[in-house]
């Protein structure tokens, strides 16, 4: 199992009510895989970080990753 | 002390400004593309600071529901039906009379933009969509202008310093343009004006500071959340793959990567086609619009009944609009509630 810590900002935090976890997961978990696991509502776009940098959704998380889970903001 | 620069002794008396930084901003030239809760507040306090030009783009007018965080209209402007550019110039023009303030009425698009944005120093974000500013940043990495992306809706804001060459861009972070109805927008899920405001004032700090070249310019995605008192930073790096900053591929700049809208002759209906085709889920977005209007669904189209407007979205994102005048108006409410 690998150790990663996922950080939540704006309104994934009032979605799933945390600031940020550490999670462990299996070797070769995908972000889209995470995604599922994270079990957070559909419908709503997603910009993921994996340690500042964007991967594609078949990038396998390593041990101490830290990903970064926020909504594109567009108002004005 | 000169005479023209004792408006801003108390500015000047700050020590990382100085007469000397407060003579750099009198000759910059700066652009605000957008003129709402963002834009006005960023407009005023450059104003106010002494930029020496200042341009204001906005395609809207003013209206009831923007008094509460747009600072610079009022009743009569919503009244007498003033283009938002017009009617912020004309104040911002009796705030600081030494500044040349150029309005442009007008939506910025591939066609206009080399005009418009023509020798500014930087970019200030005040759109309320992301096609404007893919649009934005691929013109300033082309032509090596710092720009700073800066967005608000609900509680929630958002700002990046773009400089070419040294920082990532925005579609380091945003690769494409969302589906339409996957963003929150300030018309489904409201805003308060501080939001806009907090987070213009760290836009506007952070343009002096690009302007007066300062070395200790934020390199981070900053996101706050006011209601709740919290800021955060966000690293960002520059992504290999990136289609602008890396690839050089300015596709909004291109006519083929704009949305298409097309009107229907006579009959004040509007359709507008996204670049590519959607998959688009309609649950959600039901939920998110009905607080704009009457919103009923199947599994073909979603439609949203408001007084003025008859808006209906296909499940393959192309939008249709009944009851607007011009391809402008059409524009102006497909970004207000689908947040494109």
């Amino acid at each position: 199992m690998l150790k990663i810590k996922v950080k939540y900002f704006a309104g994934f935090r009032t979605i799933t009510g945390k600031k940020e976890e550490k999670i462990e997961i299996p070797q070769k978990t995908t972000i889209s895989r995470l995604l599922e696991k994270l079990k957070i509502p559909g419908g709503e776009k997603k910009l993921i970080l994996i340690n500042g940098n964007r991967q594609p959704d078949n990038y396998h998380l390593k041990e101490n990753d830290e990903v970064s889970i926020f909504p594109p903001i567009g108002g004005g | 002390m000169k005479k023209k620069l004792k408006r801003y002794s108390r500015q000047i008396l700050i020590e990382e400004i100085g007469e000397k930084g407060q003579e750099k901003l009198l000759s910059s030239s700066v652009a605000v593309v957008g003129c709402g809760a963002l834009g006005t507040f960023t407009a005023e306090n450059l104003v106010r600071a002494g930029v020496g030009i200042i341009k204001i783009i906005d395609r809207d007018f003013p209206e009831i529901s923007n008094l509460h965080r747009q600072l610079l209209y009022d009743e009569n402007d919503v009244k007498k039906k003033i283009p938002k550019a017009v009617s912020a110039a004309k104040k911002l023009k009796k705030m600081n009379s030494t500044v040349m303030v150029e309005p442009f009425p007008d939506d910025l698009n591939v066609n206009n933009i080399d005009e418009i944005l023509t020798d500014v120093d930087i970019i200030f974000d005040g759109t309320d969509n992301f096609e404007t500013r893919f649009l934005i940043n691929d013109y300033c990495l082309k032509n090596n202008i710092p720009w700073i992306y800066t967005s608000a809706v609900s509680t929630f804001g958002m700002t990046m310093n773009i400089i070419p060459g040294k920082t990532p861009c925005l579609r380091c972070i945003i690769n494409d343009l969302p589906v339409p109805g996957s963003v929150i927008t300030c018309e489904t899920a409201g805003i308060l004006g501080v939001t806009a405001y907090f987070i213009s004032s760290i836009e506007v700090i952070e343009g002096i500071k690009i302007i007066l070249n300062k070395n200790n310019i934020n390199k981070y995605l900053i996101v706050v959340d006011v209601w709740k008192e919290e800021i955060d930073k966000i690293e960002v790096n520059k992504d290999k793959n990136c289609p602008v900053c890396s690839g050089k591929k300015y596709e909004f700049l291109k006519k083929k990567r704009k949305i298409l809208i097309t009107g229907i002759c006579g009959m004040n209906k509007f359709y507008i086609t996204p670049w590519k085709p959607q998959k688009i889920s309609f649950e959600r977005i039901a939920e998110r619009l009905k607080s704009v209007g009457k919103v009923t669904y199947n599994n073909y189209l979603l439609k949203v009944t408001l007084p003025e407007y008859q808006i209906v979205l296909f499940a393959d994102g192309r939008v249709s609009i009944e009851g607007v005048k011009d391809e402008k108006e059409a524009k102006s409410i497909y970004s207000r509630l689908f947040g494109c």
